[in-house]
């Protein structure tokens, strides 16, 4: 067995990983391991920043600002892009290529999803907590200058880790088996008490909710199809981008359509230019100052990017939710607190160090962009594994100067693409919904090639939507969505590998003792915070300071007709589960069973708490209902004709016709303006999407019945 | 703005005219449209070349590598579409019903297809042995590998069935998990199936922690590991071994000799016969015979240039190119095992071996 190990590696002598990763071998292999990594580090950051390697870092960090900045295109889609390019390229300028276009992809997505409340790439959804309300505060540059500014630190953050990580690289990676994993998912779950201004009933409820939608889609220990419903397409599961573009982004539009004003609320006048700029400093400041914040936030994010298959949407509501719950000033998270900005957008770039870590260790990729990266590195002829750590050392540093490289340009370009994109924010919402709307069916389909992801993202915009209204977390339910499968699949590996008592074996059982302390932390922590914070209230209403038109609210007896739909699809999904093998239906079941409790508890505590005061607690100002149910009911109406005209007529005819018809006819622009507009749009996305980066979109069913398609 | 305005208003009234007059001739001629030479039917026109996979797995690499040749060989650009899902099968099923007028081919997950086939999956909306065969990019050779903390070194230590070994693999009914269940029925091995993993490289991460001792994989990922000395290949299937495989015994090696070697041999050579069908590229059932030997003689040409095979190399990606005559025998060779290996591996796939 020792043969079988290389010199600079340690005898697997013993099972458990942390013993190994105490029998360090002899110090002059420790003193020999170092030296290179000094050598390695000087030649990476000459090769770096050389004349053969700088201009392509350049290219690749505004390749991925741009994409991040297109809602639906995310980092996996940019590596895709740039491997291509990939083949007559020196290795070290592909890397920093390849790489360079990774790196960036969430610091655009930030930019899209203050300015606009669309999450540019799903990693960047928490920044939506703060990030737009800071926008409406008036605050866009600071929020801006924070976010970009977070995102470099942490992602310096994240390649320091890993540098310093090197030398017990792969002894790290091997930590984490599946009972770990489950025990590390969890304790993120339990973040989802924390992350919003909501109540922690509805919490829970959009948590399990979110959980139980994770379930959809083939089991692959069984092959059941779970709680497809008959829908062939949903065997795949529902797709993190058009969920996310759905339920914050579409979301979005509809509210902004009832309220037909800018989407910038609060600024009674754009600032010029000079101001944001100065605001952007500021911001830039904040970051700076906020320190201590963003180191926390980064090792969550690099913790996190650690563990296989979880990706960065996570890392980010786990940062949000720690920096809320170690903030002096919890009740203003959610109203435009800068804090909120910078703990999201600092974790989920120190995710990419994270993510190195498998990938450079053992040729193990952690993500699909980690496995674009791995190609990308064979085809420039380099090998990753212990002949990369031992030998190329050099290349590992390479990786690591161009994140920090690729991230210091990404933010100071994107720092100039902030005045120009701010300007649209003050158009008008008669014409900006319909155009956006538009961006949002395109990312959304591009992301796979599907017209189901269209329709997937149109419904649960509207669930978002009825969610906001609601006061349901939208946060705690892509939480939930985003780890339920982390935590079923590894709960059942860990199952089959250890038994039942894999819980009690020192690593997981240690990793569950600190989940339930932080649990119980989480529940003192907030339990208390509420006392003080409504001493009064019985009821979940938060304070109606702030922005009033941005905090709609339904009433109760609206709420409950929610609730009961939701209850009957719970419902048809509990029958369901009964034909599925136990394997199958169990996590279902374990889920099902709290929420119909929980979902009846809430129907009776609306019931019962005094209507009176309830009514009295919703501010019902003039903005929020301007336009009223007849808006909403245009806008559901313009929703479904979009589908219905992309499905027959084809992506761009279909958007097309959709933005000219939503603005001329029910907003009642004028007529040449409405032309002109919906035309430079879909001219504008046609450009993006089929020219620049080849995507095809979906061609109609007209069309495919001319071209002789057998969908018939 | 005002190009790229004309470029669209253009490129949909030419789409639309296009598909319009397509229509009325094939109206008119009753499908006679084909009538004109295929070299120059091909010239200038685009080739829509499906991916049922995201970008950046193998097939879209391969794809990919080989797509500016086809152009080269058939004058038309080839345009790539990825179109993930189902496991390959919802793209595979869109070349399937695409038009057969030899403008839409594409890579599909043969082995897969056929399995599907032969278990009576629902939803599998396409007859693989009616596909249009272009050709084959490469065929995938399976192989057994262990982990280095698995303590095992061979295959004879556990092969007469008295220790337990813990085999990982993916999906139920995916390759690794069919590949475990018939070899540990074909060789009576003691085996725990531990299935459910996301992906390979999952399963790599699993052996190197030693929660597992064993997997069946590409040679292409285990060599990687072996290079690493972090796997160690323990069996093949190959009757023709190469350099890397010597002194790894065969699965035809494990079974010489034993009782009822000829029935093993039958099954092995079925089993053998499924990854033989590898990747290959397909269009629709029906395309016109002059173009679909266009097509076939293209890529023929284009699989043997030399600058490909240069830069197939160099990614470490490895072809092995069958024709589309060569794809249709073995079509017909997987999907006419007899009555019983049939029924064996239906079994095997829907996991109830």
């Amino acid at each position: 067995m020792q043969l079988q190990y290389g010199a600079n590696s340690e005898p697997p002598a013993s099972q458990q990983p942390i013993e190994r990763c105490q029998e360090i071998p002899d110090s002059v292999l420790v003193g020999k391991r170092l030296m290179g990594i000094l050598e390695g580090i000087a030649s990476g950051f000459l090769q770096t920043v050389s004349l053969a390697v700088l201009p392509y870092l350049v290219i690749g960090s505004l390749f991925g600002l741009v994409v991040g900045v297109i809602p639906g295109l995310s980092g996996h889609f940019a590596m895709a892009m740039a491997v291509t390019f990939l083949y007559s390229m020196e290795p070290g300028s592909g890397i920093a290529f390849l790489l360079g276009a990774h790196a960036t992809v969430s610091q655009g997505g930030g930019i899209t999803a203050i300015l606009f409340g669309i999450p540019g790439s799903p990693q960047n959804a928490a920044t939506l907590l703060d990030g737009p309300a800071m926008r409406d505060k008036g605050d866009l540059g600071i929020a801006l200058g924070a976010a970009m500014t977070s995102c470099l630190l942490g992602a310096t953050f994240g390649a320091v880790a890993l540098a310093l990580f090197i030398p017990v690289l792969q002894e790290t990676v091997l930590f984490f088996g599946p009972p770990e994993i489950v025990i590390l998912a969890f304790l993120s779950l339990t973040f989802v008490a924390v992350l919003g201004r909501e109540d922690m009933m509805r919490s829970l409820i959009a948590a399990l909710a979110g959980l139980l939608l994770a379930m959809v889609g083939l089991d692959n220990v069984t092959n059941t199809e779970r709680f497809t419903f008959g829908f062939e397409r949903l065997a795949d599961g529902l797709s993190l981008v058009p969920v996310v573009l759905g339920l914050f982004a579409v979301a979005e539009m509809i509210e902004l359509w009832s309220i037909a004003g800018p989407l910038a609320r609060g600024q009674a006048k754009i600032e010029s230019s000079r101001q944001v700029q100065k605001q952007i400093f500021e911001g830039v400041r904040a970051a700076f100052g906020k320190w201590w914040l963003v180191l926390r936030c980064s090792a969550i994010g690099t913790l996190m990017g650690l563990i296989p298959g979880l990706g960065s949407a996570p890392a980010a509501f786990v940062a949000y939710g720690h920096a809320k719950q170690s903030s002096k000033n919890k009740e203003s998270f959610g109203k435009g607190n800068v804090e909120g900005v910078i703990g999201p957008e600092a974790a989920n770039d120190a995710v990419e160090g994270g993510a190195l870590a498998s990938t450079i260790a053992f040729g193990i990729p952690g993500s699909s962009s980690m496995a674009i990266l791995l190609s990308g590195l064979f085809i420039l002829g380099l090998e990753t594994g212990p002949q990369m750590l031992n030998q190329h050392v050099d290349i590992v540093f390479i990786m690591i100067f161009t994140i920090i490289l690729g991230n210091l340009i990404g933010t100071v370009f994107g720092m100039f693409l902030v005045n120009p994109l701010s300007r649209v924010t003050t158009i008008r919402s008669s014409m900006l919904a319909p155009a956006l709307m538009a961006v949002i069916v395109s990312g959304a389909y591009a992301s796979n090639g599907s017209l189901l992801d269209i329709a997937v993202a149109l419904v649960f915009g509207v669930f978002g939507y009825l969610m906001k209204r609601f006061n349901y977390s939208r946060a705690a339910l892509l939480i939930g969505f985003v780890l339920g499968f982390v935590v079923e699949k590894n709960l059942y590996l860990a199952l089959m590998l250890d038994g039942p008592l894999f819980i009690a074996e020192p690593l997981p059982f240690g990793l569950a003792m600190i989940a339930v302390v932080f649990l119980a932390y989480n529940v003192v922590s907030i339990y208390r915070n509420r006392n003080r914070a409504m001493p009064a209230t019985a009821n979940d209403v938060p304070a109606a300071s702030g922005r009033p038109s941005a905090e709609p609210h339904g009433s109760p007896a609206t709420e409950i007709w929610f609730l009961a739909f939701i209850c009957v699809l719970v419902l048809a999904a509990f029958l369901e589960a009964f034909r599925y093998e136990m394997v199958s239906a169990r996590t279902p079941f374990v889920i099902m069973t709290p929420l119909l409790f929980l979902m009846l508890l809430q129907a009776w505590r609306i019931r019962s708490a005094n209507p009176k005061a309830r009514t009295g607690d919703i501010p019902v100002t003039g903005s929020t209902t301007e336009g009223g149910p007849g808006k909403i009911g245009s806008m559901l109406f313009s929703m479904a004709a979009l589908f219905a005209l992309i499905a027959l007529l084809g992506h761009f005819p279909g958007i097309l016709i959709y933005g000219f018809l939503s603005m001329y006819l029910l907003a009642r622009e004028r007529l040449v303006l409405s032309a002109i507009v919906s035309i430079s749009v879909t001219a504008a996305l046609f450009v993006v999407f089929e020219l620049a980066f080849n995507i095809e979109m979906y061609d109609g069913l007209v069309f495919r019945y001319l071209l002789g398609y057998r969908d018939f | 703005m005002g190009i790229s305005l004309e470029g669209l208003v253009r490129k949909n009234v030419l789409r639309w005219l296009a598909a319009s007059m397509l229509a009325i001739t094939s109206l008119v001629n009753g499908g006679g449209v084909f009538a004109q030479d295929a070299g120059s039917f091909y010239e200038g026109k685009s080739i829509k070349w499906i991916v049922p996979y995201k970008p950046g797995g193998g097939y879209d690499e391969y794809s990919r590598l080989l797509a500016p040749f086809v152009s080269k060989y058939t004058g038309s650009r080839v345009d790539i579409v990825n179109m993930p899902g189902s496991g390959g099968m919802r793209g595979s099923a869109e070349i399937f019903k695409a038009p057969a007028d030899g403008l839409t081919v594409g890579i599909v997950p043969g082995s897969a297809l056929v399995m599907n086939e032969i278990a009576g999956q629902k939803g599998a909306a396409y007859k693989i042995a009616e596909f249009t065969y272009i050709g084959r990019i490469s065929t995938e050779q399976r192989v057994m590998v262990v982990g280095a903390e698995s303590g095992i070194e061979n295959f004879e230590e556990f092969a007469d069935g008295s220790k337990t070994i813990v085999v990982g693999a993916a999906g139920l009914g995916g390759n690794a998990y069919v590949d475990a269940v018939i070899a540990a029925h074909v060789f009576g091995l003691d085996q725990k199936l531990i299935h459910g993993f996301n992906n390979s490289p999952d399963i790599r991460l699993a052996l190197l922690r030693g929660d597992i001792d064993a997997w069946w994989g590409s040679l292409a990922e285990a060599l990687k590991g072996v290079s690493d000395k972090e796997l160690t290949i323990v069996l093949h299937a190959e009757k023709n071994p190469q350099k890397e495989l010597e002194n790894i015994p065969s699965v035809y090696d494990v079974i010489a000799g034993s009782e009822d070697e000829a029935a093993k041999v039958k099954i092995l050579d079925a089993w053998k016969a499924l990854s033989v069908v590898g990747r290959p590229v397909v269009g629709p059932p029906g395309i016109p015979e002059d173009r679909s030997d266009f097509l076939r003689d293209a890529f023929r040409k284009a699989m043997s240039d030399p600058e490909f095979v240069e830069t197939a190399k160099a990614a470490g990606r490895q072809i092995s190119y069958a024709s589309g005559s060569e794809m249709i025998e073995i079509i017909r060779s997987v999907t006419g095992m007899d009555q019983q290996t049939q029924e064996l591996f239906a079994v095997a796939i829907r996991g109830e071996l």
